[in-house]
């Protein structure tokens, strides 16, 4: 007993101060003793274990030491002949480094004790560079701490056993970083991806992930403006899951956002923006570096938006100012946009070739010979560029206890591919925020927008493919070339002489007061403001050339103007109670929308742009009230929503909101939306203790009934009134334009919000130290959309809006990230989403169909029925090519098929072909859409990789579907069927008009690699002597690699609305984007 | 500012804002007089209309008859104007879905201004019985268009309830024609008694119907249903009037120059004003589809057949009014390369770039002439015929005769046959060289009882008992819930 004792007496300190517990050094311990002191040994280059072993079996000396504190040392010589241990041991630990010490009979071996205390200074920063402030930093296992200045800059003295410091702050992953005895250590954060405390917006307030209870994906403001794109939107491409972007290039534009599917058939599919605040449909005023986070509300988690919520809310804040001294970032970039994946085009005299012999068919005379062919035009090089891209933003932040302030000014630039389309925005911002006593503080809001647009029109891209390639860009003449038996405008000439400007002016914001009544309770009332105004001119000059004239200039000029303004009253109030925490929130908002806008036109205006007013045309022309629009649109809604927590465990959470709007018949005005949902925090309880590989595991269910109030905005005020005056066109009697009234449009009297129910429900996870995080979830819908019900034409010839389909999409998301951030030097992140959805038309009352998809020469390519996606493509199916007439006439063919053309399935068998022989063969929407996101910081360097797929989707080729004689094919089309090429599945050179069928259906997969970034932090010693805290170079390229199948220019084809969607006519060709820029922080 | 919420919660008004740039209620419209008369402009306007007047109804009136070819390159079937050439037509098919739809909806504007114009109490009497003519005039326009394409269609008479979809889609069913030309009759009847004659109207009022229009289009009706008694009575009325005479050169007749003029009954108006202020396409699908120079180019649709060219006597000034030739120099200089689609293009459907007010060649200054004396004369002369009147048939008949020689002697002598049978040919053959390309051979074959031996002779695959009408679209079936029943063979 006593030896054990003694052991223990000496293990313990032991413990406590290496930290570790070895076997081996148990077993080195031995309680026997000799009464011997001196002895003789002889040892070459041994270890010093050695040493102590012979010790110990020739003495009673007994040696404690660990066998990692010898595994360093070096080996010993020892020769000493009946000398005292305390000499021999005194010569052999000479250099060892190790250091011995003799209590009674026992020797312990050691390591030399540190010096007590030590100082360790380092900077704190972003991956971006940045400076990081207030960042904790902490010496493990101990209670020392300190935190970083606003250069983040930090000085901790570190107790004689610290081995690793702790950063930790909020919106970062913390970062561990050994010390390795050093005295200067930098250490550089990585924002949150996705971490249980962070703070999420979710509607009128905020909640930390873990206490979420629907499903909300956020983005990080870094991860959208190191992408050149004009809108935070776009940016969100292939980051979350459930969110599906459809961009086109075009300057100035934003793109399509599907959350979870398509929701509605005639109405907005985009979800609603929330910007600081204020509601809106259009956020191409929201300059990028501003962001500071984007949350996307989908299904249930939106529910507190009420009426428009069905499709999602994305939520955008902008930054603030932080405590600290003043605050000076540059950032700005340069590059270039240039269209990618052109499609290769006939050159001339394939061209001449192809048009003769579909004129052959027809019986008609050649037009071309196509060895004297001079000219050889490839009009997409003649009708785009490589277009000049730049963003330049300064900011400037701070504040104290009392205030913070945050300014910016910014310039975006977008030159765009089509020649003469350009887009410029400078957008200010100013958010302020005051507190006056520790019970109220009041701030505001403010964002300045003032863009600029060129137009040119699209349709020169649809120009350019139909044009042929023997006529010049301008002939000798200087005139515009043509060719005359093709009626296709020359595409440079669309581009010349369009001068189409607009500008626009916003101002966007909000002002609030929050008082804190009591512990816990708060009121705010903010007033949130949207002003747009608006100005264009469009002059038409004369020109003349070929069949393309204008004899009378025409000059249009536009102005609108538009207020919004949303007034919130809050109440909210947070409290615990033991192990019961409670939060709730009561609102009122009354919204106004209103605007006004005319187009008026004159004839015979000079071509001077100085002289571009309606007064310089001809005053004999009655000046056209063209267009004159007006709209009011009034709102007001209460809501609330309550949170209830236990033990941290078991979250519940009820949403309510009544929404009451305008643009409803008077006994419609009035719905009610909701969501109630439950989440359980599954790691946290007791039985889950022992399963270490799992951090956190929660399971979460919510069942929502949402609403969206788009339908209004398609029919403007109309739908509020059961009967409306139309104004029909006018007729022209000679003594006059006559205008006309009636009354046609007959309203569904029970017309009100498209609702969409629900559940939602999700499993989120962290393994693995939270290196392993992700997210499974599960949603199915059902919206009642509003399609138009046809009505007999002596009613009303548009129809009547009615609510009378019911569309359904269901689906699962699952998102993983792998996240290795416990190095300094070197850490990496991966990630991966993918969300798999099934759109289906489940109802539609009178089981009428909807055809869309209009190629604009007659022929439709859409439906939407029953049973089927929305504007699922309804094409002939063709069977193979007829090689012989005998063939065509033994079966049932359209007329004028000829040897060569397509034979298409006579589905039905009735012996003839017409539209019942169309078959469904699937729809834009794709069945999955994922994203594979990537990056690592090494030393000084960043690198990220984002890519966006999408798969099993289809698109139409309209471009190749629609002729209207003589125009120009692919390069492709060499590979036609001909009498002696007769083994192929290109048809025949002809002129005909094509119908839809299979062979303009083409799959609308793709993965792009959206985003790749390097960048490379300067060192400090480099950059602070030029006044800079942080600095950092890098270069992007956006869109550089897109693989996909379909055989046009991009399968990214949003459409007009969701019928129309996936057809490809005057598409924006995909752009990839290269450049370079740099973030300055100044000190 | 919680009692400003409270007071804002408490605003009814709220949420009941008038509708900014609409007129607000059905009361308010009639405290503005000239509302009355808009009511009426509305149903003028659907003579406008894309599918009331311009490619489905050229492809239906004219390419399905022996006057006319699909024309344009024969891979362009124009949606399905081959199918109205070949009478391969479906209920999907297109054109007879647009025509009835269109007429429908010129039904219904009628019935709001029938309705709505007497509720005015600051309009005159004698204006709100014009203006009910005006509309009676056209609703019995777009039933004459509706009973002759398909035969027994809904009788719409009054305006509709929007209370209830039930009730709308339960008026939807077909009534006998009979029926419909009672309504026709009466409407016309109503609207001769009400409108004032052509000289009366001054020129503000220019181009609105008259009462020579009215009765015109009631003698025409007449004649389809072979009450040849009436027919010759009305156009006795007209021609004694002495409001009408014809327009002495054929092929000014269409011009821009005679618009409105001494010959014309009714047209639809176009003028030079801007968009909208014409029918959209009218003359651009029926134009030259290739090089011309100095004009318009077109689609080349309704090309004047071989047999149309063939059927002229020689020396017959309407061939050159009503043909134009690839190749060809036009009256107003503008030169057809011989390189178009097609040998023939309809010289009526030509609009002069240079020589008459277009706003571009889609809306261009082209009235298209509905109603006229020289039809009028041969209205006439059809029903003497009938009546066993050979005297006065001739009289009239011959009168047209006169002008188609052009002042030359020698060419087309005057018809002297007495013999019912071979006058009634005379007259028929007449028929269709006067009003070649004017939206009337096909209902004329029909009217006649010919059409199948006709049309069939001519290549065609007319089956007797079904293509004597269209089918009814399938799209208006399916929003009758199966109350609209589809006619014989189709």
């Amino acid at each position: 007993m006593m030896k054990i004792n003694y052991a223990y007496r000496l293990v313990v300190p032991l413990i406590r101060r290496c930290g570790f517990l070895l076997v081996p050094f148990l077993m080195a311990i031995s309680a026997m003793a000799y009464p011997q002191h001196k002895l003789t040994v002889t040892l070459e280059n041994a270890e010093l274990a050695r040493l102590f072993r012979i010790i110990q079996q020739e003495t009673n000396y007994q040696f404690i030491y660990s066998n990692e504190d010898l595994a360093g040392a070096p080996l010993i010589t020892v020769r000493a002949v009946d000398e005292p241990i305390e000499r021999i041991l005194a010569e052999s630990f000479k250099g060892t480094g190790l250091n011995y010490r003799i209590s009674d009979h026992t020797i312990i071996v050691s390591k030399p004790a540190v010096p007590l205390q030590r100082e360790v200074t380092g900077r704190v920063t972003s991956v971006q560079g940045e400076p990081l402030e207030a960042v904790t930093v902490t010496v493990k296992g101990t209670a020392v701490a300190t935190t970083s200045d606003a250069q983040g800059n930090y000085r901790i003295s570190v107790p004689p056993d610290g081995q690793v410091l702790v950063f930790t702050s909020i919106g970062f992953e913390p970062l561990e970083i050994p010390l390795n005895a050093r005295a200067l250590v930098n250490a550089q954060m990585q924002e949150v991806v996705s971490d249980l405390d962070e703070v999420v917006v979710i509607g009128y307030g905020t909640q930390t992930r873990k206490q979420v209870t629907g499903a909300i994906s956020s983005v990080s403001g870094s991860q959208i403006t190191k992408q050149p794109v004009l809108t935070p939107a776009q940016g969100l491409q292939g980051l979350t899951p459930g969110v599906q972007i459809i961009a086109s290039g075009q300057p100035g534009t934003q793109p399509r956002v599907q959350i979870r599917g398509l929701n509605t058939i005639l109405t907005n599919e985009n979800p609603l923006y929330v910007v600081d605040g204020v509601l809106t449909e259009d956020i191409t005023n929201v300059n990028n570096a501003d962001v500071v986070s984007v949350d996307v509300l989908k299904d249930g988690a939106a529910a507190i938006y009420g009426s428009r919520a069905a499709n999602g809310v994305v939520l955008i804040t902008t930054r603030q100012g932080a405590t600290g001294k003043v605050k000076v970032n540059l950032d700005t970039y340069t590059g270039f946009r240039q269209m990618i994946n052109k499609v290769q085009m006939a050159d001339s005299r394939f061209y001449a070739i192809y048009t003769d012999e579909a004129r052959a068919y027809d019986n008609q005379a050649p037009i071309f010979d196509p060895d004297t062919i001079v000219h050889n035009t490839d009009w997409y090089d003649e009708i785009s560029r490589n277009g000049l891209l730049q963003n330049h933003n300064v900011t400037l932040s701070g504040g104290s206890e009392d205030v913070k302030y945050l300014f910016s000014a910014g310039y975006f630039g977008d030159e765009g591919i089509l020649k003469g389309a350009d887009f410029s925005r400078i957008s200010l911002r100013s958010n302020n925020e005051f507190r006056i006593a520790d019970f109220l503080k009041f701030g505001n809001v403010l964002n300045v927008a003032v863009s600029k647009t060129d137009n040119k029109p699209n349709s020169a891209f649809t120009d350019a493919y139909r044009a042929g390639s023997s006529a010049p860009v301008r002939f000798p003449d200087g005139n515009y070339g043509f060719i005359s038996e093709l009626s296709v405008a020359n595409p440079v000439a669309a581009l010349e002489l369009a001068n189409d400007f607009s500008n626009s002016q916003r101002y966007q914001g909000n002002v609030f007061g929050e008082l804190t009544l009591l512990p816990g309770l708060t009121f705010r009332s903010a007033w949130g403001f949207d002003r747009t105004t608006g100005d264009s001119q469009n002059y038409i000059p004369v020109y003349g050339y070929g069949i393309f004239t204008h004899p009378i200039s025409e000059l249009f000029v536009g102005e609108n103007k538009r207020f919004y303004w949303v007034w919130d009253n809050i109440l909210n109030y947070n409290r615990q109670f033991g192990d019961h925490s409670l939060s709730a929130m009561v609102g009122h908002t009354a919204e106004r929308d209103r605007g006004r806008g005319l187009i008026i036109r004159a004839t015979n205006v000079p071509a001077e742009r100085h002289l571009w007013y309606i007064s310089q045309g001809d005053p004999t022309v009655t000046v056209d009230p063209a267009d004159v629009t007006g709209f009011n649109l009034q709102r007001r809604s209460l809501f609330g929503r309550v949170n209830y927590s236990f033990l941290d465990k078991y979250n519940l959470s009820g949403v309510l909101r009544r929404d009451g709007s305008s643009a409803f018949p008077e006994n419609q005005q009035w719905g009610t939306f909701y969501s109630v949902a439950g989440s359980w925090i599954i790691s946290s309880e007791r039985f889950m203790e022992n399963a270490s590989w799992i951090d956190y595991l929660k399971l979460r269910a919510g069942y929502a009934k949402l609403g969206n109030d788009g339908i209004s905005r398609l029919v403007n005020n109309e739908l509020s009134q059961l009967l409306a005056i139309t104004q029909t066109s006018p007729y022209g009697f000679p003594n006059g334009l006559a205008s006309g009234i009636t009354f046609d449009q007959i309203k569904d009297a029970l017309a009100t919000w498209e609702a969409t129910e629900g559940v939602d429900a999700g499993l989120e996870f962290g393994l693995l130290d939270s290196r392993l995080t992700g997210e499974v979830s599960y949603y199915n819908k059902v919206t009642n959309a509003y399609i138009r019900v046809p009505t007999p034409p002596f009613v009303d010839p548009n129809g009547i809006l009615s609510p009378a389909a019911d569309v359904r999409n269901r689906g699962v998301e699952l998102a993983l990230g792998w996240n290795e951030r416990n190095n300094e030097q070197f850490n990496y992140r991966l990630g991966f989403n993918v969300t798999l959805n099934r759109n289906n038309v489940d109802e539609v009352r009178g089981g009428i169909d909807l055809p869309e998809g209009g190629l604009g020469n007659g022929e439709i390519t859409t439906r939407t029925i029953e049973g089927q996606p929305i504007g699922s493509f309804w094409v002939y199916q063709v069977d193979g090519i007829y090689q012989t007439q005998a063939e065509i006439d033994g079966s049932p063919h359209f007329e004028g098929t000829m040897p060569g053309d397509f034979r298409y399935t006579d589905i039905n068998n009735d012996g003839s072909l017409d539209s019942r022989d169309r078959i469904y063969v699937g729809s834009y929407q794709p069945r999955f859409y994922y994203g594979v996101n990537g990056g690592f910081t090494w030393k000084q360097l960043d690198f990220s990789i984002d890519c966006y797929g999408n798969a099993g989707n289809k698109v139409y080729n309209g471009k190749k579907g629609v002729r209207f004689g003589n125009d120009n094919i692919e390069a492709s089309r060499e590979a036609r069927w001909t009498p002696s090429n007769t083994n192929t599945t290109e048809p025949r050179a002809s002129n005909s008009i094509p119908k839809p069928s299979t062979y303009f259906v083409e799959s609308g997969s793709f993965f792009r690699i959206n985003n790749i970034t390097l960048g490379y932090t300067l060192p400090q010693s480099f950059i602070s002597r030029a006044a800079m805290s942080n600095a950092r170079i890098f270069v992007t390229a956006q869109n550089p690699v897109i693989s996909k199948r379909f055989s046009g220019f991009s399968p990214e084809l949003p459409g007009s609305n969701a019928m129309n969607s996936g057809i490809e006519l005057s598409v924006y060709p995909t752009l990839a984007t290269y450049m370079v820029g740099v973030n300055i922080n100044f000190k | 500012m919680i009692i400003v919420v409270g007071m804002l919660s408490c605003n009814k008004n709220w949420l009941n804002p008038a509708p900014e740039n609409t007129l607000i209620n059905e009361e308010s419209i009639y405290d503005n007089p000239e509302n009355a008369t808009r009511f009426v402009n509305s149903c003028y306007t659907q003579l406008n209309d894309w599918g009331l007047h311009v490619f489905s109804w050229v492809g239906m009136s004219s390419i399905t008859s022996d006057d006319a070819d699909k024309g344009s390159d024969p891979g362009d079937l124009g949606t399905d104007k081959d199918q109205l050439d070949n009478f391969t037509y479906t209920p999907t098919t297109l054109s007879p879905a647009e025509v009835w739809f269109a007429n429908y909806v010129g039904v219904g504007r009628c019935n709001q201004a029938i309705a709505n114009i007497p509720l005015f109490t600051n309009v005159s009497q004698d204006v709100k019985d014009r203006l009910i003519g005006e509309a009676k005039f056209l609703r019995a326009y777009f039933y004459f268009n509706l009973v002759r394409c398909y035969g027994d269609v809904p009788k719409i008479d009054q305006v509709y309830s929007a209370d209830s979809v039930e009730q709308v889609v339960g008026g939807y069913v077909r009534a006998p024609k009979s029926e419909i030309y009672a309504l026709i009759v009466e409407d016309l009847t109503d609207a001769a008694s009400r409108l004032p004659l052509k000289s009366e109207f001054g020129g503000a009022n220019l181009g609105r119907a008259t009462q020579g229009a009215a009765l015109g289009l009631l003698a025409k009706v007449q004649l389809y249903q072979r009450n040849w008694t009436e027919a010759m009575a009305l156009t006795d009325q007209i021609i004694a009037s002495g409001e009408y005479s014809l327009e002495p050169d054929y092929a000014l007749l269409w011009r821009q120059s005679t618009e409105n003029g001494r010959e014309s009954l009714f047209e639809v108006q176009a003028q030079n004003g801007g968009e909208g202020w014409g029918t959209g396409g009218y003359s651009e699908v029926q134009r030259a589809r290739g090089t011309v120079t100095g004009g318009f180019t077109g689609w080349g649709f309704n090309s004047p057949s071989a047999d149309l060219e063939a059927a002229y006597e020689p020396g017959d000034v309407r061939k050159a009014g009503n043909i134009y030739y690839a190749g060809q120099t036009l009256w107003d200089g503008a030169i057809i390369s011989s390189n178009v689609s097609n040998p023939r293009y309809n010289y009526k459907a030509y609009s002069s770039q240079t020589q008459e007010d277009n706003y571009d060649g889609w809306f261009t200054g082209k009235n298209i002439r509905i109603l006229r004396y020289g039809e009028i004369l041969l209205i006439n002369a059809e029903a003497a015929n009938e009546l066993g009147q050979a005297p006065k048939a001739l009289e009239a008949l011959n009168e047209v005769r006169e002008r188609a020689r052009g002042g030359a002697t020698g060419v087309l002598p005057d018809v002297t046959t007495t013999d019912q049978e071979q006058l009634r040919n005379a007259i028929w053959r007449e028929r269709r060289g006067e009003l070649a390309m004017e939206h009337d051979r096909f209902f004329d074959l029909v009217r006649q009882g010919r059409a199948g031996t006709v049309l069939r002779a001519h290549g065609k695959n007319f089956v007797d008992g079904k293509h004597e009408v269209f089918p009814i679209p399938l799209d208006q079936i399916i929003i009758s819930q199966g109350k609209l029943e589809q006619n014989p063979g189709y």
